[in-house]
């Protein structure tokens, strides 16, 4: 329920639930120890407690931030292959003035339909999360209605044999660019990275609550901003993960874009 | 606004980021110190020291991975750049294998398209305008150039190959121009450099909670961290939008397959 409100509601939302919840919890722990734990007891040894707390601290740094920077490296990936079928449906747009006419417009035409089916039936479900295969039948029908014009194509010279050869290329990399694009549509950071980062943070938290500062406000600012600083990296992951999902997601330009040359090179169905 | 970053010469954003960034720090100070007093502060200054390096380290280590992340994205680009010129090259080495008038209109076509790279989609790039049309004398030649190699019809075996062998780079060729094109648009999302000006507050914010005695040393604690965060922030702007800008991928990868090509004989054939 959790997970479907972070990708339902905008990135500022989804900050000011994650800060706003995390601090709050905090605080209370905060209100919680102190009155569990003496204050003296705690301040006599907060040199102590904060040495140790530096090792501990800069251990959970460091995961957070690479772990931070891995989701964002995923989405990069996910928009290169994007790119990668685009350029493929593309190459396809070009080698097809090799065909005799009436076969170089049906395979046009039978791109183009492919990419109004991602455009507008794939990349809505992916945002949405609705990965189900029917929602992806319809494209992959379409690939294969492709593939097969391509390879009953009989070519009469050793020219176009070799425009053949091409245009089969462009179709296996268009099959291989468009599975690698629906398993990024499903990938995300493993619910066993969350659980790690949301305990460790929780230790932090205790180890925070540990020390024994002389003001109790200094004490709640200070464990309420170094909440917030981890927060605040939760919900920069929270946003790049799910490549395809969301607000923040990898966009259907690069589709557009072929679309849109196509139109323009192709438009009055010429060679 | 954004225009202001990526249109001037970096030394000038520099100069703004770390002004504005540096002096908005020490009028928060000014104003934190007057509400919450140096007494208070002064005896918890150890606890907020020890609980700082959890702040600084998280923040320190993701700045510093995007910094890598965004330099690697324009060292890709680049990347992106020579692979579209050295198809270009491998095309024109390539069509002294075609018969003299097909070779002809493959040279023409290829001398075109870098021309119309460098004087047209270079520029355009630089200056961030990237709508569509900016590319379509590009298209143009790149389409009538695989329609010439897609009609040419090779006379023995040998042809054949080469007709296949230039059909491939045509097809890199297509796909290396896309990619660029697109990556030209690439920048760092809005999200993250949301999150890195947020986190930097509150990294600054934490700064005021030391109580140090003399308020000039605070002040220079707080200008030298908050200037040395913005003058990250510098690099991350230099090196976002990998064509866009002072720091940015240049032309020569096409410059010098143009003058390469310059210095070939024409085909002979």
């Amino acid at each position: 329920m959790l997970n479907q409100f972070f990708y339902t509601h905008s990135n500022i939302e989804v900050l000011l639930l994650v800060c706003g919840g995390l601090i709050a919890i905090s605080l209370v722990v905060l209100y919680a120890v102190h009155r569990l734990v003496d204050w003296e007891k705690r301040e006599k040894d907060t040199s102590a407690i904060g040495l140790s707390y530096a090792i501990a601290g800069a251990v959970y740094a460091v995961a957070l931030a690479f772990v931070a920077v891995g989701v964002y490296d995923a989405m990069d990936k996910a928009e290169s292959v994007t790119t990668q079928e685009a350029n493929s449906l593309s190459s396809l747009m070009f080698d097809s003035t090799a065909l005799p006419a009436a076969a170089a417009t049906e395979l046009r035409a039978d791109v183009s339909k492919y990419i109004e089916i991602v455009t507008k039936t794939e990349w809505p479900a992916q945002q949405a999360y609705h990965m189900e295969d029917e929602n992806f039948a319809a494209g992959w029908a379409q690939v294969q209605k492709i593939s097969l014009e391509l390879s009953t194509y009989q070519p009469k010279t050793n020219g176009q044999a070799t425009n053949k050869g091409e245009l089969l290329q462009d179709v296996s990399d268009l099959y291989a660019a468009r599975r690698t694009r629906l398993l990024a549509a499903n990938s995300h950071l493993p619910d066993a990275v969350w659980q790690m980062m949301i305990c460790g943070l929780a230790l932090i938290v205790i180890y925070v609550c540990l020390f024994g500062p002389h003001n109790y406000k200094i004490h709640m600012a200070v464990t309420a901003l170094t909440v917030f600083s981890v927060a605040v990296v939760f919900t920069l992951i929270i946003a790049l993960d799910y490549p395809f999902r969301g607000d923040l997601s990898v966009d259907d330009d690069a589709f557009v874009g072929v679309q849109a040359t196509a139109d323009r090179l192709f438009s009055h169905g010429g060679k | 606004m954004v225009d202001f970053f990526y249109s001037n010469p970096t030394w000038l954003v520099g100069l703004v980021v770390v002004g504005v960034w540096t002096g908005l720090s020490l009028i928060g100070l000014v104003i934190f110190t007057r509400f919450v007093k140096l007494d208070v502060r002064e005896k918890d200054t150890e606890t907020v020291g020890l609980t700082y390096a959890i702040v600084a380290v998280i923040y320190a280590v993701l700045l510093a991975l995007i910094v890598v992340d965004v330099y690697e994205t324009a060292s890709r680009a680049d990347e992106v750049a020579t692979a579209e010129a050295n198809q270009i090259s491998s095309l024109m080495f390539a069509s002294a294998g075609l018969p003299a008038p097909v070779a002809k209109v493959v040279h023409d076509d290829l001398d075109q398209y870098i021309d119309d790279v460098v004087k047209i989609e270079w520029p355009n790039q630089q200056k961030g305008q990237l709508d569509e049309a900016g590319y379509d004398k590009g298209w143009d030649a790149v389409a009538h150039l695989s329609n010439t190699l897609a009609v040419y019809e090779p006379a023995n075996l040998g042809a054949n190959v080469n007709k296949g062998v230039m059909l491939k780079a045509v097809n890199e060729l297509i796909k290396a121009r896309r990619t660029r094109i697109l990556a030209a648009a690439e920048h760092l999302p809005d999200i993250v450099w949301q999150i890195l000006l947020i986190s930097g507050a509150g990294a600054v914010v934490y700064l005021y909670l030391f109580g140090l005695r003399s308020f000039g040393l605070h002040l220079a604690v707080v200008a030298l961290v908050s200037g040395t965060i913005a003058l990250v922030f510098v690099l991350i702007i230099a090196l976002d939008y990998p064509f866009r800008g002072d720091v940015s991928v240049g032309d020569d990868a096409f410059v010098s397959v143009k003058a390469a090509s310059a210095n070939t004989a024409a085909p002979a054939k």
